[in-house]
């Protein structure tokens, strides 16, 4: 495996995507401590990035010999963690719904992520492609399942099969699918997997980082994997082993002494249903649970507490206003310049999120995976939209939307009456519709802000004949690449308009053909010019206008071990080393 | 008495399903569907539910057929005794439903008998001491209790009990660590009971000892208590042989209401408590547009407030010679 080769797999791979909100809302822990931000908050004007240096990790490296840390400390205890997603009842990872943390305790994957964006080797301890890209080839480890069973080739087989069997409740069937076609797989022996595609694609190992690898030999001859048993008492390769689950209110997990990876630093985990957020932080503050991921505004009092850390991350990419282009008055490019030239993103910036986001000038976060892709050359935002009310006025002006009686633009009769939606849940969302609302006003475009149920919302995405006058703009992070890989074909690319995924109805030929040539490319420098080209032509067309990038945040406990306070992205490190984490004392 | 009874029972089964006809159209005609739940759920988790994916679950749900074929498959399902999948959970609603509603009934329980066992004789004081310290204090009680926001009052004892003092768990019905052993597990029992009944009892309290002094009121003022003190009976005959009985009548009749009040849980308090019962089940199966838990809760309940209103009923009947049924 060359160097070359491994770099641009990384790049290749893709991360999850995660609307922010349901991060917020949903566990995932990523961390920058609090001393990192102001040092975050200078880098942020579009200066160099932070190169992310190679995981070091290698599989099989040996962890702290049992009872000793390296620095002498002794291991074990039980970790409390929450989750705020609500009882799944689903412990098998492949299945739609399934429970978060059983599927990073119980469960491993072929390869995962660690906290700076690299690719980890996992079950796959090493994995490599062709030079045509057209082949993939994994090599596994040796390791069992917590039941004892080998674990060999043809569970991924099994796993690979279970996955696009089109009776299985899963979300994963298109992960394996490349170019419209399913990819072919075989084991060369039980310790080699072999994956042929069509064509090359550059997000297709982050796909295969979703998907958990699930034992054969218990589910093979099951009736009906949607309701196997199995799934109430899962089995997998991870650091532990599920030991019981109380509906609605905890699950048990313990350690796995013969864990491929070495000993599990901690004797066990147990994971709390704690829906509501306060009740959450009570828990923490009593000392029943040990971390949380904390909603902005209860960030602060945890900043200077000596028993807590506050590890935060800066969200992969920025929260934008997006523009309904299929409505009559923002199909003109001239009116969408005008909105941003119209809007003082600094200032909104610095309003809602009290200076702690980034002022985002490109479509990705500066730091993170994503980073090399941001084209610093030729595209910043500030630069090219600054805020300059007069120049707005003047947009409109040209574009036939002259003022009315009270003071609102008109055009053949039309007021420029614009509604901005969000999704319920986020005071900060609602913060940002206010302060655009009044920007907005202030060059005569009347703003109607609505906060609606995620669900509700969903469903008029996903509606081809929703009517855009009710929608004509949102707040939130669209289009959304995947977290670790600039993809944006789902949301960007003018055949997935709806009921697909391109629910703000963006279509540009140029825009199409550098996300389809983005998607094939796997060499890195290559792909990283042609994210810039499209980078360059986002700037030009505005399908949204990037406002800043929020910085999220974990409190974890100062009882627990095994977590850096300087780890880039908690939450990346929990999925990632998830064994290595330990309660103190 | 026993036509009535029959006529009763035999209204139940149209007006169940008129109520569940009506729940049925109501959760179609809300925005949403189990499938943007789930697509919801799942960029939580870093998956994201493609548009085929999307469509595949629509149809194996049946979400694609028109509604009133829907109803009709789930109308048929039930017949055959038949409650349905969980879409969330995966799992048949009648284990979903009985793996929380003892929880509930449990907290409800408890707190409904410390109610009613430190309300109904504080009612009765409070009206036989009218305009005494006693009465004025504990109308103003009773004032406030009825003013107090529930989840407000939960927040505060969580935080105040629970953190700050630190003399009560914040979460559960059971500590995951509790030593085995009978006289520990008690302990941990009754300090997990402990914050939850009293967010309940203390907001309920005051709706039940209002109600039993106003009642109280009502009948120490009838002649009958006058002809039985004149009689000469002691105070204490009069009160509790005669009056307090006779103002129990409404108390019944409110009581037939337990049945509905034991299973339906408190959405607030047990959110706030991280209490597995079936107000949470409710609150996120609607939310998450899990109809099959909807509709069977909601059948649940509007069973459970028939059969309560057909023996409060009943026992007023018993209770009150005067009252006929015909």
């Amino acid at each position: 495996m060359d160097d070359a080769g491994t770099a641009a797999l990384a790049s290749g791979a893709s991360a999850r995507r995660y609307p922010r909100r349901t991060i917020l809302k949903r566990a995932a822990a990523i961390g920058f401590s609090s001393a990192f931000i102001p040092t975050l908050l200078a880098a942020c004007g579009g200066g160099s990035a932070e190169e992310a240096t190679p995981s070091d990790a290698a599989p099989g490296s040996p962890s702290p010999a049992p009872g000793e840390t390296p620095s002498g400390e002794t291991t074990g205890g039980i970790v409390n963690a929450n989750t705020t997603l609500g009882d799944k009842g689903i412990g098998n990872p492949i299945l739609n719904g399934n429970d978060y943390w059983t599927e990073w305790l119980v469960f491993s994957k072929l390869t995962k992520y660690d906290d700076e964006g690299n690719v980890l080797p996992d079950l796959a301890a090493t994995y490599e492609y062709s030079e045509d890209g057209l082949t993939l080839t994994l090599s596994l480890v040796d390791t069992t399942w917590h039941d004892g069973e080998p674990f060999t080739a043809a569970d991924v087989l099994f796993t690979f099969d279970t996955v696009s069997d089109p009776n299985v409740d899963t979300p994963y069937g298109s992960r394996l699918q490349v170019g419209g076609e399913k990819v072919q797989y075989e084991a060369l022996d039980d310790r080699t997997v072999r994956i042929t595609m069509k064509e090359p694609f550059a997000p297709f190992l982050f796909g295969l980082s979703q998907i958990g690898i699930i034992p054969r030999h218990l589910l093979e001859n099951s009736a009906d994997i949607n309701t196997d048993p199995f799934n109430l008492q899962p089995i997998g390769t991870g650091p532990y082993k599920f030991v019981e689950k109380q509906p609605d209110q905890f699950v048990r997990y313990e350690r796995f002494d013969n864990y491929f990876k070495g000993r599990p630093a901690a004797d066990g985990w147990t994971v709390f249903y704690m829906v509501d957020a306060n009740a959450g932080a009570a828990a923490l503050e009593s000392g029943e649970i040990d971390m949380m991921f904390t909603p902005p505004e209860m960030q602060p009092r945890y900043e200077d507490d000596p028993d807590y850390m506050l590890l935060n991350y800066v969200y992969f990419t920025p929260i934008t206003l997006a523009f309904n282009h299929k409505h009559p008055a923002l199909a003109d490019i001239n009116v969408r310049r005008a909105i941003a030239h119209a809007i003082d993103r600094k200032t909104l910036n610095e309003t809602v999120t009290k200076g702690r986001g980034l002022l985002a000038n490109n479509h990705y976060a500066t730091t993170g995976p994503l980073d090399r892709y941001n084209n610093y050359d030729e595209v910043n935002y500030e630069t090219e939209y600054p805020f300059d009310p007069a120049r707005a006025q003047r947009l409109l002006d040209e574009a036939g939307w002259t003022p009315g009686a009270d003071g609102i633009r008109e055009k053949n009769g039309q007021r420029l009456s614009l509604t901005v939606l969000t999704y319920a849940g986020f005071d900060e969302y609602k913060n940002d519709q206010v302060i655009i609302q009044q920007m907005l006003g202030e060059v005569g475009i009347e703003i109607t802000p609505q906060v609606l149920e995620y669900t509700t919302l969903e469903g008029m995405w996903h509606d081809p004949n929703d009517d855009p006058m009710g929608r004509a703009m949102e707040v939130q992070e669209w289009p959304h690449p995947f977290e670790q890989d600039p993809d944006v074909f789902n949301e960007l690319h003018s055949s997935n308009v709806p009921p697909g995924d391109n629910y703000m109805w963006f279509q540009d030929a140029e825009v199409d053909q550098l996300i389809d040539q983005g998607r094939t490319t796997v060499d890195l420098d290559e792909r990283v010019q042609i994210y810039q080209q499209l980078d360059r032509r986002r700037m030009e067309t505005l399908p949204a206008l990037p406002l800043y990038c929020a910085v999220d945040g974990w409190v974890v406990s100062r009882r627990l071990g095994g977590v850096p306070e300087d780890t880039p992205s908690f939450r990346w490190y929990q999925r990632a080393f998830p064994e290595k984490i330990y309660k103190q004392g | 008495m026993a036509g009535f009874i029959i006529r009763r029972l035999l209204w139940m089964l149209p007006l169940l399903l008129g109520v569940s006809i009506i729940c049925f159209a109501m959760l179609k005609r809300a925005p949403g569907d189990p499938v943007a739940a789930m697509l919801a759920e799942s960029r939580s988790t870093g998956q994201n539910l493609t548009l085929a994916d999307r469509e595949r679950l629509r149809h194996q749900l049946g979400l694609d057929r028109p509604a009133y074929l829907q109803y009709v498959d789930w109308l048929g399902q039930v017949a055959h005794g038949n409650l349905g999948m969980s879409t969330r959970m995966n799992q048949p609603v009648a284990d979903v439903i009985m793996q929380r509603l003892p929880n509930t009934m449990k907290l409800a329980g408890v707190a409904l008998v410390l109610t009613l066992v430190i309300a109904l004789p504080l009612g009765v004081l409070s009206a036989i001491r009218q305009y005494s310290l006693l009465d004025y204090f504990l109308t103003t009680f009773n004032f406030i209790g009825i003013s107090i926001p529930q989840f407000w009052l939960g927040l505060m004892l969580l935080y105040f009990f629970g953190v700050t003092l630190g003399w009560f768990p914040v979460r559960g019905m059971s500590s995951p660590y509790v030593e085995p052993g009978f006289w520990n597990q008690a302990k941990d029992t009754v300090l997990h009971y402990a914050l939850p009944v009293a967010s309940i009892t203390l907001v309920s309290l005051a709706g039940y000892t209002r109600y039993q002094r106003a009642a109280m009121l009502e009948v120490i003022r009838q002649d009958y208590i006058r002809t039985a003190r004149a009689k000469g009976l002691r105070e204490r005959a009069v009160i509790l042989g005669h009056a307090w009985r006779n103002s129990l009548i409404p108390i019944i009749t409110l009581l037939g209401y337990v049945l509905v009040i034991l299973v339906e849980g408190s959405i607030v308090v047990e959110n706030i408590f991280s209490w597995p019962g079936m107000g949470q089940l409710a609150a996120q199966s609607l939310s998450q547009r899990d109809y099959p838990v909807v509709m069977a809760i909601v059948l649940l309940s509007a069973t459970l407030i028939l059969v309560g209103t057909l023996i409060s009923d009943i026992l007023y009947a018993i209770v009150d010679p005067r009252v006929r049924y015909d």
